[in-house]
């Protein structure tokens, strides 16, 4: 199951939100086409009408513009900010971290930064990160991006996979608050024994790029989808279940869960499971697909901005995906 | 409850469309008469570990054929 927080004296809220979706939209009637195959075809299987493509971007050009968005939600300066917080399982280098050209980008002269790579999990993991820093007192205001520019990964030859993809960025900004409110309550968790489930094998120590590997496509995402599909169900309930039992709430409590984006066959399922009226479940990725770990802040402010969260209202997020890893964040609006 | 009785109640809690206690015979073909696809009979699968305490070994149960399969595996599972 992973570590699990309950909040203290200390909470950390989110204070402002900001997404950025690059220009490019690739239609999912565009797709099918390439593919020799109907948009039916594809929106049957995914639910996806359209994905954005970073086109040339890369993974700090979208985060950086999520970013400051965020930060001007929330009306901070790039001065205030202590920490950020990058979650991308496709940083624009494998050094420096992404989260230091961010940084560079928006003159956060005054934050630490560092990547964190948890992949579809990783905004999670990075909310429960950051908000340790609120908590402690030691920072005053963490900036949490998730931004992924995966069309690079993506094998546009297989139309099992590459339907599912897309690219984007979302980002938080955390501020302490009373107990109350805020984050109340999270879990992460990993296991790594399913690491072969969900893979980009070629590009690291292990297996340097050669022409070689590129030749057989190692250098792009393998994915098992049933067994990801047997993970999310076996994991995602129980652990929402867990999260809220933390936090002393049912999930009768709940005004609003906001899953990953994986399809929506997965989150479905996941909602039957635990009893979840439609209307309290966040989907948008017929609009964008699976952006890893910017699927949740990019539902999170879609789902604020449509007038689905309110003050108040008590918000699950939960993140699944490679590693295996998972994560979960309890919070009161 | 007997274990068709209680894989019943998993299936309905799925919610597909046309499916009523009635027609979840024994002898029920998940594919032509339920019209499950391979993520319908995942997602049964997991809610019956579940329902049932059992963990299922996927890679032994591709292609259940039938309401009938499904108890004979959860059975077998179980130790019956």
């Amino acid at each position: 199951m992973g570590p699990t927080y309950v909040g203290d004296k200390i909470h950390a809220r989110i204070a402002g939100l900001g997404m950025y979706a690059p220009d490019t939209v690739l239609t999912s009637a565009e797709l099918g086409r390439r593919l020799a195959v109907s948009e039916e075809w594809i929106t049957s299987r995914v639910n996806i009408h359209e994905r954005h493509i970073a086109a040339g971007l890369a993974t700090s050009d979208l985060g950086a513009a999520a970013a400051q968005r965020a930060m001007a939600d929330a009306g901070i300066s790039p001065g205030d900010v202590d920490l950020l917080i990058v979650a991308t399982e496709t940083p624009d280098r494998p050094v420096p971290s992404t989260a230091c050209i961010i940084q560079d980008r928006l003159g956060l002269v005054n934050a630490a930064a560092f990547d964190l790579n948890a992949a579809c999990s990783g905004f999670v993991y990075a909310l429960a990160v950051g908000s340790q820093f609120i908590a402690t007192g030691a920072c005053q205001n963490v900036l949490v991006v998730g931004a992924e520019v995966l069309s690079p990964y993506v094998d546009w030859s297989d139309e099992q996979t590459c339907i599912l993809f897309g690219d984007g960025a979302g980002a938080a900004v955390l501020q302490p608050t009373g107990p109350e409110s805020g984050i109340l309550a999270w879990n992460m968790g990993a296991d790594g024994s399913g690491k072969d489930i969900l893979t980009v094998l070629a590009g690291g120590s292990q297996m340097p790029i050669t022409h070689q590997a590129i030749d057989e496509k190692l250098h792009l995402a393998k994915m098992n989808g049933q067994e990801v599909f047997i993970f999310a169900m076996r994991k995602v309930p129980a652990v929402t279940e867990q999260i809220l039992a933390a936090a002393g709430l049912s999930i009768e409590d709940v005004d609003l869960f906001v899953p990953h984006q994986a399809n929506s066959h997965i989150i479905e399922a996941i909602a039957r499971r635990l009893d979840l009226a439609p209307e309290k479940v966040m989907m948008n990725m017929d609009r964008y697909g699976n952006v890893a770990a910017a699927s949740i802040p990019l539902a999170l402010y879609e789902a604020r901005e449509t007038g689905r969260i309110k003050p108040g209202d008590i918000v699950v997020l939960v993140g699944f995906g490679a590693g295996l890893t998972w994560g979960a964040v309890v919070l009161r609006w | 409850m007997s274990t068709i009785e209680k894989l019943r109640a998993v299936i309905l809690k799925m919610k597909k469309k046309n499916i009523t206690a009635a027609n979840l015979t024994p002898e029920a073909r998940f594919l032509q008469d339920l019209s499950f696809d391979s993520q319908d009979q995942t997602e049964m699968l997991v809610l019956a570990e579940e329902a049932f305490n059992i963990t299922v070994d996927f890679q032994d149960v591709k292609n259940l054929p039938t309401i009938a399969a499904a108890v004979e595996y959860i059975d077998k599972k179980l130790g019956k």
